[in-house]
């Protein structure tokens, strides 16, 4: 009876706790497409796997790709998605899917910041089904970090409170129940087709924060779970290919230094590892017809409209199958 | 390995739960090995470090021991000591200063001869300063014969490494904790209650305070002059910010310590309550205050060249200078040491000697001030005269957190003089500058209330505890269901109220 009057409180404190989180995770994470992709993986297979960051999301259609080379093709691209994260999704999808190529989309940016907590960036993790893969990730992501982050995953969605209504209705409804992209279409952009279609954009485009490349800020972090996503696919005799998509030449001239220099030092890097890095801003790479001008993009950064995106698709299949 | 870090939070519970079911006389065993796993975890090369000050001032303190027990004669005993001591001294604090302060130096020489010495890369230890402190102090008392050398290499390691403690602090005396760590400890259910309180007390002021308060103190310091009109709100928020971090952290280790049947030294008792500067350093970061008191401050008083310096001040100025000149200058030089550990930055030598200046004055001042106050019938005793006091202090304080903060040393003279010429709170919310709304906080207000909130609810504790209530013990004796709600609010208050610790996850003492 003592030992039972001991246990009640830590017993009860966790059973409140564990309820009001799983309250919160319901009615303050948003329905992201994140979910989508992973029931995609998990219910289908495919012959070619995408990774990457929010270029590559915004700028790979797969139905494009599909049409080009004849197999299967995913998306898995997403902003804020490190080498880490592309790595963990890589051997989820692997799991079902047994792909013969996977391209890795790569923004320098990623490689010499820190992985930043703030929004989605725990996203892939919390949508992940429970497996080891997901048990690895948590050591390798969720280990260091604010334990708030692993122990609170709606931590990061406080703000989404004034919404809550909102994001409730969408998850009672039938396109949360089925996987469905409709509750992702908006003005400016919607997911459709696996790939984030941005609308042409007229007006004056926001600069933002560019982060370019910088080999002094190198993350380790980033290379060394590159270099496990390559042994990956060399294991399983699947072929690794290293694209950076193209970014407007306005951001390629104001920046011409620091694009170079990302180039020499990747091109060095990957040709090390034994990899193609098919850099899409070189003057070799340059695409027939491909309107360079920011008019097509989004944003400085080099996020493309939906039409572009699908026009460089287009040349990436091409590339692909030679 | 953070101490906000999910990591730490399962190390911990690992490390505690094998405490209790482990043999008993292995409990110190355990917390050894806990230790180094600990710190081992930041690097291997780190390690070396601490395994050289273990191995220097294991071996320097029984030397210590034996010259002082074996030589038959005093004063060659008294001689060979003081070599060992002396060596042991200067190869610790050598890889201190060599370590922190070799680039200061070398910035230093270049700005006064134009040199151009590049800077050195070099691998900082964490918790240097904490660990070369405590064990150097240890050595200092067995040389003074006010503790026992350890023989036990081991359990002396565990002295130097206690995890919970080796970064921030506090800086433990080998009298009080040497016994703890190797007594047995069985398990006590009211002493883990109380360490998760205050725990959770500590992620608490850390999360939801601090780390509010630190979205104003980063932008205002950050953009002086774009937030010309902040600089009183920009250095209230930092004297928020860094006691609660400070404080917050230590609340966790000391919890942390108590799951361990450990009580560790307190290192800060309601400092903003305090009426003077001195006052102030005998609640602020306690541990270093007296470190510093009794290896820098009495030794420098009870010197020979500084007898000489009060016979000289004596006479030349009388009686009473010659009692409180050698005080007002043994003070200067503790400060002045207390602004060099703070840093390697001049604005951190300013910030200490600010400190020291301030104490050496009331000190030449206090016969003045004593006459003052019976002119002007003042009583020391008058609530009124005590929250002058409080007032006084709390204002000088915060004139040193300018210097502690901001960039350097012009910097924080140029925001002293924008808080006297403007102040313009508005420009919190002005749209453009709005604060947050660069790092992407767009919830100043809130932030504001949460700061507000938190602050009523630390000073009403704080009042409370500086009546000398107990509140962990009145917490104990509660009914388990307002247990439960006291826990439930201040877990959840975490992730409701706080804003991200930062991707360092950082306490800023964790950093010494």
């Amino acid at each position: 009876m003592r030992n039972f009057k001991k246990l009640l409180l830590p017993a009860v404190v966790a059973l409140v706790l564990a309820a009001v989180n799983f309250c919160l995770n319901y009615a303050l994470i948003p329905y992201s497409y994140v979910r989508i992709m992973m029931h995609q993986i998990e219910t289908q297979e495919y012959d070619t796997l995408f990774l990457g960051t929010s270029h590559g999301l915004n700028g790979i259609s797969p139905k494009i790709i599909e049409e080009k080379t004849g197999g299967r093709v995913m998306n898995l691209c997403l902003g804020g998605e490190y080498p880490k994260d592309a790595y963990y999704l890589l051997k989820q999808a692997c799991k079902k899917s047994s792909p013969k190529t996977v391209v890795y989309e790569l923004d320098p940016g990623y490689w010499c910041t820190p992985e930043g907590q703030r929004g989605d960036f725990n996203r892939v993790f919390y949508e992940m089904p429970w497996s080891l893969t997901k048990l690895e990730y948590f050591f390798a992501k969720e280990w260091k970090l604010d334990f708030r982050a692993a122990l609170f995953p709606w931590f990061y969605y406080r703000s989404q409170f004034r919404q809550m209504e909102e994001i409730l209705a969408v998850k009672r409804g039938q396109e949360y129940q089925n996987f469905g992209a409709g509750p992702f279409q908006n003005e400016g952009q919607g997911y459709a087709d696996g790939f984030m279609q941005n609308a042409l954009a007229t007006g004056p485009k926001p600069e933002g924060k560019l982060e370019l490349w910088d080999e002094q800020e190198k993350n380790e972090d980033s290379f060394r779970y590159f270099e496990k996503m390559q042994a990956f696919c060399e294991k399983r005799g699947i072929r690794l290919i290293v694209i950076t998509t193209p970014v407007p030449s306005e951001t390629l001239e104001k920046y011409a230094e620091k694009f170079e220099e990302s180039d020499r030092f990747f091109t060095e890097y990957l040709k090390g590892l034994g990899l193609e890095y098919w850099n899409y801003n070189r003057p070799e790479r340059k695409i027939k017809d491909f309107d360079y001008s920011l008019n097509v993009y989004t944003d400085y950064e080099g996020h493309m409209w939906a039409g572009q995106a699908e026009q460089f698709s287009a040349q990436l299949g091409e590339d692909m199958i030679q | 390995m953070s101490l906000v870090s999910m990591e730490f939070l399962l190390f911990a519970a690992a490390a505690v739960a094998g405490y209790y079911w482990i043999p008993k006389r292995c409990q110190w065993m355990w917390l050894l090995l806990f230790s180094y796993i600990y710190y081992a975890s930041g690097g291997i090369r780190v390690t070396c470090f601490l395994l050289f000050t273990t191995l220097t001032s294991y071996a320097a303190g029984i030397l210590v021991e034996q010259a002082a027990e074996k030589i038959p004669d005093k004063k060659k005993a008294k001689r060979r000591g003081k070599q060992v001591l002396a060596s042991a001294l200067l190869l610790n604090f050598g890889i201190l200063g060599v370590l922190k302060y070799t680039n200061f130096a070398l910035h230093t020489v270049n700005g006064l001869f134009g040199t151009e010495f590049g800077s050195l890369q070099f691998l900082l230890p964490l918790g240097i300063s904490f660990y070369t402190f405590q064990s150097m102090g240890y050595l200092l008392d067995v040389y003074w014969g006010r503790a026992k050398a350890e023989h036990h290499l081991f359990r002396f390691a565990l002295f130097v490494s206690f995890f919970p403690q080796i970064l921030q602090g506090p800086i433990g005396r080998f009298s009080a904790l040497g016994e703890q760590l190797y007594a047995s400890h069985p398990f006590d259910g009211k002493r883990i209650e109380r360490g998760c309180l205050r725990i959770l007390w500590g992620y608490f002021k850390k999360m939801a305070i601090a780390d509010n308060a630190v979205i104003f103190v980063d932008a205002i310091f950050g953009n002086p002059e774009l937030y010309d009109g902040l600089g009183l709100m920009g250095v209230l928020m930092y004297s928020i910010q860094l006691y609660c971090d400070f404080s917050g952290g230590m609340d966790v280790v000391i919890g942390i310590g108590e799951l361990f049947g450990i009580h560790l030294d307190e290192n800060f008792k309601r400092p903003y309550f305090a009426v003077s500067i001195t006052d102030f350093w005998h609640r602020w970061h306690i541990t270093l205050g007296t470190w510093m008191k009794d290896y820098v401050f009495y030794p420098v008083t009870l010197s020979g060249w500084m007898k000489h310096f009060s016979k000289f001040a004596k006479k030349a100025f009388g009686k009473q200078m010659g009692r409180t000149l050698p005080i007002c200058l043994a003070n200067l030089i503790v400060f002045f040491v207390v602004g060099v550990w703070h840093g390697a930055a001049w604005k951190f030598i300013v910030y200490g000697l600010y400190n020291g200046l301030i104490i050496a004055f009331s000190g030449l001042m206090a016969p003045a001030y004593r006459n003052w106050k019976k002119a002007l019938h003042i009583s020391d005793k008058s609530r009124a005269f005590h929250l002058f006091q409080m007032a006084r202090t709390f204002v000088l304080v915060n004139i040193s957190w300018f210097f502690d903060r901001a960039e350097d040393v012009p910097t924080a003279v140029l925001m002293m003089k924008n808080t006297l010429r403007r102040l313009d709170f508005r420009q919190v919310l002005e749209p453009g500058i709005e604060i947050g709304e660069a790092s992407g906080t767009t919830f100043t207000v809130v932030a504001l209330g949460v700061i507000l909130g938190g602050c009523l609810l630390l000073f009403a504790v704080s009042v409370l505890q500086e009546q000398g209530k107990d509140l962990a013990e009145i917490f104990t004796r509660q009914h388990w269901l307002v247990k439960a709600a006291v826990y439930l609010c201040l877990i959840l208050a975490l992730p409701v109220l706080g804003q991200p610790s930062g991707e360092s996850g950082g306490f800023i003492y964790a950093q010494f």
